[in-house]
């Protein structure tokens, strides 16, 4: 039960961590990263690429791939969102073409890094250790750490710092914004950037428990998509407690019936939230204006 | 009695009816290209039923779909179980697994009916995958990961061979291109539209939302389900593996690349890449990331899809035919003799928002067959109050009466078909529809027909369309805008649009006419015009409820005036008395200012 | 009566591009048709095509790089030799993506456009089970290399199908025999919800049932699971002293993890793996969990403690990486490949014998070998033995000992 409530926890974190950056796309741009997954899969085999293959010491692999990543979030963008303009929020386009990059993403993976996945070391080694009785390994607690702090730096650079008041505005409508002497377009790229760094970090946390190859968040990245979409979207409160959530009682749900139904249940509770508080659990409810 | 007249096609239609005939030719010969070419053309048919019926959902009502695999494969498993366990024949198999995916495409209409965009995608994902993981996990039923094997569609006995069984999906597919064609041509396929484009305004048309989108569901559904029974007893063998969540961003694909919203959109979409994949095999490994990177190229370069485009350069291919005599009476008499004088009644009405007070404490009444304006500030209430009387807002206290019958806690869509229409003080057309299916849109609160009469074209059905039709044309040309029937509604410039909701409006045949600013944006020359259709309408009987600014334009064509201000009601008269009111020139001016200088 | 609907000629607008479309595609398809019975003329025979299929890209993409390997390399080598019977061999390498609908659709194109004489293939069961019917209504000697799943031979409803690699019913009974003789008490199936997995299942427990016993506990999970746990518990909470691993590599790599978080590793359990868990990933991704990991593999495919390769095992590992690279090995399963590169030359075996491309010539002639020496394994065929493989060919390998993956035999 405990076990099952640790490791529970630590995939929470995981959804989590993407829905934090599903999160800060979407509280610029309106819309929902589907290669997101995909970008933290690249994260992953980038700093398989510098840290396990290159030999390059931990902390400046770190960086390296956050940089990286962060390019490619950004040229992502370019890609295809920008094209779009402001009619993102009437066309499904957007969606295809996310969509697409994800599948570019997997493909380019699966030439360049080939199909067989790799082994990545856990931080904090492989020794597992005991706490409360039960048997862990120290990087799921770094999982957890890592992703709280994540999500109290977003809580906090959003609710309290003139960036946050700036996304703020650039949601709200981007010519507005340009009233104000704000260039949308440069914050647009700063949350995209923000996105791909905790994409790397993400991909980093991940790989020691997935294991790093082109289809290791297939189903993680939608899962993702919906612990954001429980927490309410564009919240990051919301989006940590959505994946905790989701996470957990994934878990509990495994110790009662056939590991099959597994996904169907996690897909089960994300419609059963959405369709009784649509607006998330930290979402509110606004009446539309005509 | 109207205007008979043989169909006329401009030359780019006639290009486009002689390719299609060849096409359907292409169609006809298929069979001699071989045995594979055979299974790719059944295997179009198939999609191309599928992404047909994804099309009215996602195309025509505007509702994201990612889970159609899910229903594809209900539909394919029903079929391909009840001829293996139950042993029924492929006669029986198809309606069943059409109601079967009818009945689950409506379960999961109901969660999506209170979400929209994104959360829409995440519903139906989900579908999707809960089907799948039910097809893998429910072994006694669905045979499990392995699958099950189908035996052939038989007739008379005999088992039918493969050019017969492309014949036969060829008909079913024609068949069901037509009966959805009916449909989407017919005041439904409007509603779907209409709802894509602009809800609320859908609803202020007489367009019940909800159950227009659950209809959409099932329409796709049960086309989903036809298409998977097809595809059971075409590959006589089906397995979890086929279902995927790719299977379902493929769908989506084809129609996106196609057009949505078109009836053509499946079709090219569904050509172009059950053949294109032909082409790509030759690519190998990269195959697949070319085929991401199309995906994108072609959203960013072709937004309108291949037949968005196609129509949007030769604007001809769609151009409704002008009838040569407009003799229909534009507005509907509604001078009846009722002794009961007043029409619309506020009652002590607040509504806020957050600790605002927006209304508070109003009453109103409104005469019937007058033009009664409201006049205020902005912020004093004014649009508020139209849209509490026309249900877009409830209210938090009062009452509201119209014609005797209390609407403050109705649907929107129910008021509007009680008989109030209204115009919207920020103009909201049905942009990606044409100017004249606006119109035509208003009218939906008339039709007497059912789905039936529209899917069969029922004499009725036909005869109500052709009313319609005609009661459009008669309106566009009261409002002038006869000569831009075909073209979107979004194309036509902001005073033309005012002009469109006006026509809309009146095709809905109402007894009060809400007039959100109708002036706002334009020119002097157009403000008379509308003065003299404002009294074109009064004198046809129906009653008006005016917003607006022009305070000159007021005082000319009103009954009587209520002025508000910060949601209270500041005085109330005739334009004589209201001219001479103290209050109301200050709030309006200031002290010690002068009317003239509005 | 009625006007014309803008809607209509929205469609028929799109009518234009889809004929433009529909033509070429037409006319292309048209051109193949026409001769289709003339060229299986045995004296005028320009080339002998083989048709492979398997999933190249996506989840399973491994297996279809097995398939693409090993035919490419016993194909290479046999037109250095003089191809078939004098005739070169052409080789077309499609992939399915492990699509059901795909595999059909390949099929039939290489069937109908590029006029096979013999196919091999696929690599996933339920792609299998899409195509088989087709195969063998056109008469296409089917060569099977890797899909594992016992019913898919079945010489009567499939009379034109054969296969090289040992099938999973061999491989439970192997296993099952094996830890009931060894004297384990508790035993665990573990498998995944995959066709494969479900199939392996079934192939377990009627070998429990031949040798009167019962298995201790049943772990499923979807592959590509990430925790484990609720597996590993369950062998755990059963005391189980033996797991038999019916997975893929990654996913048997992930439960073996999850049982070392339990402590419940070798010695306290024997671990013993079918084919699959000798994929490189599960060695390399279980890391020192891995350590004591039995694995089933074709005892032609095996070493002895401090002793080279094979020499034929070896030439071919070196031909394997001249063409496809220095870290082939760890791409592909070296046995499976070999398995595929079986597959062609079972092929030309048939065709010389009886120096006839007919498909009931070869059909017959196949299953008259009754010893052929393959880089896999020794295979016996026969008229009611599609089969060619058995248990008698397996062995027991020691999962991390390992090189250019091939096993060191442990019994």
């Amino acid at each position: 039960m405990f076990q099952a409530l640790e490791s529970g926890m630590v995939m929470g974190s995981i959804y989590a961590l993407l829905a934090l950056a599903i999160n800060i796309i979407y509280s610029t741009t309106g819309i929902i990263n589907f290669a997101h997954g995909e970008i933290v899969m690249l994260g992953a085999m980038f700093a398989l690429t510098f840290i396990v293959t290159s030999g390059i010491p931990f902390l400046l692999g770190l960086i390296l791939t956050c940089i990286t990543v962060a390019i490619v979030a950004v040229i992502l963008y370019y890609c295809t969102v920008r094209p779009f303009g402001d009619k993102l929020g009437n066309s499904l386009g957007w969606l295809m073409a996310t969509l697409g990059a994800g599948i570019v993403f997997t493909n380019i993976a699966m030439l360049v890094f080939g199909t067989q996945p790799k082994a990545f070391p856990p931080i904090g080694g492989s020794e597992l250790v005991k706490i409360f009785g039960i048997k862990l390994l120290p990087h799921d607690i770094w999982v957890l750490v890592i992703t709280l702090l994540i999500a109290l730096f977003f809580n906090v650079v959003l609710g309290k710092t003139i960036l946050g008041n700036a996304i703020k505005a650039t949601s709200f409508s981007h010519s507005v914004t340009k009233l104000m002497g704000i260039s949308s377009q440069k914050i647009v790229l700063t949350c995209f950037a923000m996105s791909g760094i905790i994409a790397a970090i993400a991909g980093i946390l991940i790989s020691p428990i997935t294991f790093v190859g082109p289809q290791m968040t297939a189903t993680i990245g939608l899962k993702g998509f919906g612990a954001a979409i429980i927490g309410g979207v564009g919240n990051s409160k919301g989006a940590f407690a959505g994946g905790l959530l989701l996470g957990i009682l994934e878990a509990l749900a495994m110790t009662q019936v056939t590991p099959g139904y597994k996904d169907a249940i996690a897909f089960l509770i994300m419609i059963i939230a959405i369709s009784i508080k649509p607006e998330g659990i930290f979402g509110v409810a606004y009446e539309k204006k005509v | 009695m109207g205007w008979h007249m043989k169909r006329k096609y401009n030359k780019e239609q006639t290009l486009i009816i002689v390719l299609g005939v060849l096409v359907l030719i292409g169609f006809l010969a298929g069979p001699a290209a071989g045995s594979y070419f055979l299974r790719l053309l059944s295997l179009a048919l198939i999609y191309l039923i599928i992404t047909t019926g994804l099309n009215i959902v996602a195309g025509y009502a505007g509702q994201v779909s990612l889970g159609q695999a899910g229903l594809y494969a209900i539909g394919a498993y029903t079929g391909g179980i009840l001829a293996v366990k139950l042993d029924m024949s492929f006669w029986v198999c198809l309606p069943a697994a059409m109601a079967v995916a009818g009945i689950c495409g409506f379960i999961v209409g109901i969660p999506t009916l209170r979400v929209s965009g994104h959360y829409l995608a995440l519903v139906t994902i989900g579908v999707g995958v809960i089907v799948e993981k039910l097809l893998v996990e429910w072994v006694p039923l669905t045979g499990g990961p392995g699958g099950i094997s189908v035996p052939l569609i038989e007739m008379g006995g005999q088992p039918l061979s493969e050019t017969q069984v492309y014949y036969l999906f060829l008909v079913i597919c024609l068949l069901v291109l037509w009966l959805v064609k009916n449909i989407m041509k017919s005041p439904v396929g409007r509603a779907f539209s209409a709802i894509r484009d602009n809800e609320i305004a859908a609803g202020c048309m007489g367009i019940n939302i909800m159950g227009y989108k659950l209809m959409a569901f099932v329409l796709s559904a049960v086309l989903a389900g036809l298409a998977g029974c097809l595809y059971t007893f075409l590959s006589s063998y089906i397995s979890p593996d086929t279902f995927t969540f790719n299977l379902s961003v493929f769908f989506l694909l084809t129609i996106i690349i196609g057009g949505q919203g078109t009836m053509a959109g499946p079709i090219i979409g569904t050509l172009l890449l059950t053949i294109l994949p032909e082409y790509l095999q030759a690519l190998e490994q990269y195959r697949l990331i070319v085929y991401g990177l199309l995906m994108i190229v072609v959203v960013i370069g072709l937004p309108y899809g291949i037949s968005g485009a196609i129509i949007r350069k030769f604007p001809k291919l769609i151009e409704e035919q002008k009838p040569e005599k407009i003799e229909a009476d534009p507005i509907v008499d509604k001078q009846k003799s009722n002794e009961n004088n007043t029409l619309l009644v506020l009652e002590n009405v607040t509504k806020r928002f957050g600790g605002l007070n927006a209304i508070q404490n109003m009453s109103l009444t409104v005469k019937k067959g007058s033009v009664h304006s409201l006049i205020g500030p902005n912020g004093a209430g004014k649009s508020t109050m139209i849209n509490i009387i026309t249900g877009v807002y409830k209210p938090n206290e009062g009452r509201v009466v119209f014609n005797g019958q209390e609407i403050n806690n109705i649907k929107p869509y129910k008021i509007a078909l009680a008989g109030i229409s209204r115009t919207f003080q920020s103009v909201q057309v049905f942009g990606k529809i044409s100017v004249l299916e606006n119109i035509m849109v208003g009218h939906h609160g008339q039709y007497r027909s059912n789905l039936f009469d529209y899917t069969f074209k029922s004499g009725r059905g036909r005869k109500e369309e052709k009313l319609t039709r005609e009661r459009a044309w008669a309106l566009l040309k009261m409002v002038g805008l006869e000569d831009r029937a075909s073209e979107f509604a979004d194309s036509l410039s902001a005073g033309q649009q005012r002009f469109l909701e006006i026509a809309r409006a009146l095709a809905m045949e109402p007894d009060l006419l809400l007039l959100d600013e109708p002036a706002a944006g334009l020119n002097e020359v157009e403000i008379r015009y509308l003065a003299h259709i404002i009294e074109q309408i009064k004198s046809k009987g129906i009653t008006i409820l005016l917003i607006e600014h022009h305070i000159d334009f007021v005082m000319d064509i009103s009954d009587s005036i209520t002025v508000l201000n910060f949601g209270k009601k500041l005085a109330e008269g005739t334009p004589m008395e209201i001219q001479g009111n103290q209050e109301v020139i200050e709030a309006y001016l200031g002290k010690n200012e002068v009317v003239e200088a509005c | 009566m009625e006007d014309v609907s803008r809607r209509k000629f929205m469609k028929l607008s799109g009518a234009a591009t889809l004929a433009a479309l529909a033509f070429p595609a037409g006319i292309l398809a048209g051109c193949g048709s026409p001769q289709t019975q003339s060229s299986n003329k045995e004296s005028d025979k320009k080339e002998f095509v083989i048709g492979v299929i398997g999933a190249m890209t996506g989840a399973s993409a491994q297996l279809g790089n097995n398939a693409k390997y090993g035919t490419t390399i016993a194909v290479e080598e046999i037109n250095a030799k003089g191809g078939i019977n004098g005739v070169p061999i052409r080789l077309v390498i499609r992939d399915d993506e492990a699509d059901p609908t795909k595999s059909l659709s390949l099929a039939r194109e290489l069937v109908t456009k590029e006029k096979i004489d013999a196919f091999i293939g696929p690599t996933n069961t339920t792609c299998a089970k899409a195509i088989q019917p087709y195969l063998n209504q056109n008469k296409i000697i089917h060569l099977n290399g890797g899909c594992t799943g016992a019913a898919l031979i079945n010489e009567k409803e499939f009379p034109y199908s054969f296969r090289t690699h040992i099938n999973d019913r061999d491989q439970a009974i192997f296993m099952v025999k094996r830890a009931v003789n060894k004297g384990r008490q508790k035993i665990a199936m573990v498998h995944d919800t995959s066709a494969l997995g479900s199939g392996a299942k079934a192939d377990m427990e009627a070998a429990f049932k031949q040798m009167g016993k019962q298995p201790a506990v049943d772990c499923s999970y979807n592959v590509g699971d990430v925790d484990m746990l609720p597996v590993a518990r369950k062998i755990k909470d059963a005391q189980c002293d033996s797991a038999l691993f019916f997975t893929l590599g990654v996913d048997g790599a992930q439960i073996s993890k999850a049982l070392e978080k339990l402590d419940y590793l070798p010695p306290k359990i024997e671990l013993h793996g079918y084919t699959s868990v000798g994929q490189p990933a599960y060695r390399d991704l279980a890391g020192s969990a891995a350590n004591g990991t039995l694995v089933n593999t074709p005892t032609k495919c095996t070493y002895k403690e401090n002793e080279p390769l094979p020499a034929r095992q070896a030439a071919l590992v070196k031909a394997f990486e001249d063409k496809f690279g220095a870290k082939v090995t760890n791409e592909i399963i070296f046995a499976t490949a070999v398995s595929f590169y079986d597959c062609a030359y079972i092929i030309k075996e048939g065709v010389e014998k009886n120096k006839s491309y007919e498909a009931d010539k070869i059909k017959g002639a196949i299953e008259s070998i009754t010893n052929y020496d393959g880089a896999n394994s020794n295979y016996k065929f026969g008229p009611d033995k599609h089969d060619g493989n058995d248990p008698s060919q397996l062995s027991v390998g020691l999962v991390t000992k390992y090189t250019k993956g091939m096993f060191q035999l442990v019994e």
